[in-house]
């Protein structure tokens, strides 16, 4: 069974994500931190079934607190896992560093845009579809509690492979 | 208007960052949390306990003995 990650900063809606994914019941809440330990669960894809697991917020890969180390421990024990990346679409700058640092060690990586209703309001565009070509993995928008664009990552964890960095800093020089 | 730290400001002032005094770790530390030199900010507590700013549309707390390596000045 192919194993997926959820990685992403702190508060930005990681559990939720895991909940709706997989059905579970984990702790969410509106503050960062929530999750210390790891959480386990399957989904059914269409052709396959995936075990998920929800893996505590991190900032870096260079782990600062015990969380931290929980996260980045999960990461190097499951060589061959997929991640799904969740960014906060709102403090993108932020995010990407992360998916970065993850795609950089190799790992087949889809890019959520989490709480895109919030950038919205906040009046915050993102071209998703230069992202893509830069990045050259799948970014999708959603929206954890609504559950919009779950499909479409679903989907996508087909389309993804690892990406190599210095091919996406090649492309960023293209754009200037 | 002379250089003072993040926490002698009084709640609801604003004040812009001019020096980070730490190393590469710390800087970057804040720099994920959203706080970098040159940023404005606006103190929301930092009478007692840790000093909470917001800065770049999120809201940070910082223990005081890291709002005492920020350099800022008063001011937006």
């Amino acid at each position: 069974m192919k194993k997926i990650l959820l990685m992403g900063n702190p508060n930005v809606g990681k559990s939720v994500f895991f909940n709706r994914l997989t059905g579970a019941n984990v702790i969410e809440s509106n503050y960062p931190g929530t999750t210390v330990d790891y959480a386990k669960g399957y989904m059914k894809g269409d052709s396959e079934d995936f075990e998920i697991i929800d893996v505590p917020g991190t900032f870096s890969l260079e782990s600062k607190d015990k969380a931290e180390e929980v996260a980045v421990k999960m990461l190097e024990e499951e060589k061959g896992a997929l991640v799904i990346c969740v960014i906060d679409a709102s403090k993108i700058e932020r995010g990407l560093y992360l998916a970065l640092e993850i795609i950089e060690r190799g790992y087949p990586v889809v890019l959520a845009l989490n709480m895109w209703d919030v950038a919205e309001d906040k009046n915050i565009q993102i071209d998703i579809e230069k992202l893509k070509s830069i990045l050259n993995i799948p970014v999708v928008p959603t929206i954890a509690i609504s559950g919009k664009g779950f499909k479409e990552v679903v989907l996508s964890l087909k389309k993804t492979a690892s990406v190599r960095v210095n091919e996406i800093t090649e492309r960023v020089g293209e754009i200037k | 208007m002379n250089p003072k730290f993040l926490y002698e400001l009084q709640p609801g002032e604003w004040a812009r960052i001019i020096n980070i005094e730490g190393g590469r770790g710390f800087r970057q530390r804040l720099c994920l949390r959203g706080l970098k030199e040159g940023d404005t900010i606006r103190v929301i507590s930092s009478i007692q306990g840790p000093v909470v700013v917001e800065a770049n549309r999120s809201v940070i707390a910082l223990g005081r003995g890291m709002a005492r390596k920020i350099r800022i000045i008063k001011g937006r």
